[in-house]
């Protein structure tokens, strides 16, 4: 008995037209390999932080690599999903073209949600470039004193994060003391541009 | 190394997409023809000639995309 015809047995269909025996070989090496690539994500991972404990080594699966699995994976579900819808369109209508094109819009839906769960994947992502522009208008307190006409520096929060940057008065005569409250008027560069908080504000 | 513009069709999906195309396609295409009951021959013929849909399509985005981009960049702002 051949291996086909084998899980052509343990799936309840006996001999398989030729269609069939690409369905239920689609539908079992697909299903394998898909088990593979989720226990290698997995193990994977495990194995990753087994050895950055262990040995204080960064061993982690890189985007690009990501990238791959999940592509691999879309194929694996694609190819699983063909054997399955086509199986079972088969044995339900006997229509093997419609079997065939079934199986076919289940692999592209398969695809497709491969490539949503993607682009939502690549949304998570956060561009940690600081726009230093975003400092503009914000208030915050002068770390080290700026003297007239010379830079100091000063803590504001922007961006979700207190920052200490570069700063300067806007007016060149005025001496701004460790402390004092501050207001960003405007950025050069990557130095403030910083004026003395008034009582109002 | 030379850019391939077609790397940036589909939010950047088609490289990847086409490789998917242009493997199983052909596959699909047979299968529907020897199941519709067609000679060998001419699965096979409607196999081979599906490939051509995916340069199709490709070539046609990249048009679409190409005059997108003139009009934008003709765009008196």
């Amino acid at each position: 008995m051949s291996l086909l015809s084998y899980i052509g047995d343990l799936v309840g269909v006996s001999a398989p037209s030729p269609i069939e025996m690409i369905f239920i070989s689609c539908a079992v090496l697909g299903t394998v390999f898909f088990l593979i690539m989720m226990g290698i994500m997995l193990i994977g991972d495990i194995i990753g932080g087994v050895v950055d404990t262990a040995f204080d080594t960064d061993f982690s699966m890189d985007s690009d690599l990501s990238f791959e699995l999940f592509s691999l994976q879309g194929i694996a579900a694609g190819v699983m999903m063909f054997g399955y819808v086509g199986m079972y369109v088969t044995t339900s209508t006997d229509q093997e073209v419609l079997a065939v094109l079934a199986g076919g819009l289940a692999a592209a839906g398969s695809l497709y949600g491969v490539k949503m769960m993607m682009k939502g994947i690549t949304g998570l992502q956060a561009d940690g470039t600081m726009v230093v522009s975003n400092a503009i208008g914000q208030r915050g307190q002068v770390y080290s004193r700026i003297r007239p006409g010379e830079s100091g520096e000063v803590q504001v929060a922007f961006e979700g994060s207190l920052r200490t940057m570069a700063a300067r008065a806007k007016d060149k005569s005025v001496h701004l003391p460790t402390g004092d409250f501050i207001k960003v008027v405007d950025v050069i560069g990557s130095t403030l541009i910083v004026e003395e908080l008034n009582e109002e504000e | 190394m030379l850019d391939d513009s077609g790397d940036d069709l589909f939010d950047g999906f088609w490289p990847f997409m086409k490789r998917v195309l242009l493997i199983f396609l052909p596959i699909w295409v047979f299968l529907l023809g020897m199941s519709a009951g067609a000679p060998t021959i001419v699965s096979s013929v409607l196999a081979g000639s599906s490939i051509a849909v995916v340069v199709y399509i490709e070539k046609l985005k990249l048009k679409q995309a190409m005059a997108a981009n003139d009009d934008a960049e003709s765009l008196i702002k």
